[in-house]
């Protein structure tokens, strides 16, 4: 186990709340007021030139239950994690874990080729690649002179 | 009832309803914030391994049956030889390490809430169990382990002949 020194732990909390709070990428889509949710999967959200690549934790989700969706360049991941219905228990001694609906939804900052995204579920993480599209080739303009 | 005071009592509502939902979420994940230890992986992309949350959320469910005890637990990217399982003096060790995908191609992260690293949950286990007869899967991100109780716990059957 780490030993924490009562300042760094301090450090560490100030870390993660500007983190949530940090607003300078303009990726996160404030939750729309008429869309509830139980819970929201953390997400890793990368750039590379040709594509963007988003990686959601979605544990205990089946991939068919999870419905991605891009329009307009806003990219909506939502579903529901269903409680053990077959095995209806009563004896539980730990419950930790939150059932019910999940949703995000993250703006993509440049034209991206919608009809090309892909993804693919491994061991709870969803990952979502969308292929920038093909930037139109700079005009070049020359002025004539008189 | 003047604006102001209808301003005051909705904010106060609204105060109490955020207080009770925070209590709630609280309550449940409390025990579920683990932390993660970065690892020394040279590999990995520099700017996820300073940026990635040191903190993650591995929630856990305890169910007892009558002959076993079932426990849940949403470890989300690992792979199931990531895990390392353990019982000792009634409690659960899962132990894992969580790594930084090496493949991936070149780029800068915009976002990066997923925890990496080395984490270690303990689980209080309500009775002795037999960690030999212990089964274990790991499906869409969750570890399901399945640990019989000890003989001696189990009801025994009495048939009357």
């Amino acid at each position: 186990m780490n030993q924490l020194s009562p300042f760094s732990a301090l450090n560490e909390l100030h870390k993660e709340l500007s983190r949530v709070f940090d607003s300078r990428h303009g990726f996160i889509r404030e939750p729309v007021a008429y869309v509830s949710s139980n819970w929201t999967p953390q997400v890793d959200i990368k750039e590379s030139d040709t594509e963007f690549t988003v990686m959601a934790d979605l544990p205990g989700v089946p991939p068919e239950d999870v419905d991605i969706t891009l329009h307009n360049g806003v990219l909506t991941i939502k579903g529901e994690r269903s409680s053990d219905t077959e095995k209806e228990k009563n004896n539980y001694k730990r419950r930790e874990r939150i059932h019910g609906s999940f949703f995000r939804q993250f703006t993509l900052p440049e034209s991206t080729d919608e009809d090309a995204i892909e993804a693919k579920a491994v061991h709870g993480v969803i990952e979502i690649t969308i292929p920038k599209a093909a930037k139109p080739k700079p005009l070049n303009i020359t002025v004539k002179g008189e | 009832m003047s604006t102001l005071d209808r301003l005051t009592n909705n904010f106060r509502d609204t105060v109490d309803y955020l207080a009770d939902g925070w209590q709630e979420l609280w309550n449940k994940t409390r025990n579920a914030i683990t932390r993660f230890t970065p690892g020394h992986d040279d590999s990995a992309n520099k700017s996820l391994v300073t940026n990635s949350s040191r903190w993650g959320v591995l929630s856990a469910e305890l169910c007892e049956t009558d002959n076993t005890v079932e426990v849940l637990l949403e470890a989300p990217g690992m792979s199931s030889k990531d895990f390392e399982v353990k019982v000792e003096h009634q409690a659960l060790y899962v132990r894992g390490s969580k790594h930084y995908a090496s493949d991936r191609k070149e780029g800068h992260y915009h976002i990066t809430e997923r925890a990496y690293g080395s984490f270690e949950r303990v689980i209080p286990l309500p009775c002795e169990v037999d960690e030999n007869e212990a089964r274990a899967t790991y499906k869409n991100g969750v570890l399901e382990l399945v640990l019989p109780k000890h003989k001696a716990l189990q009801p025994r059957k009495i048939v009357v002949s």
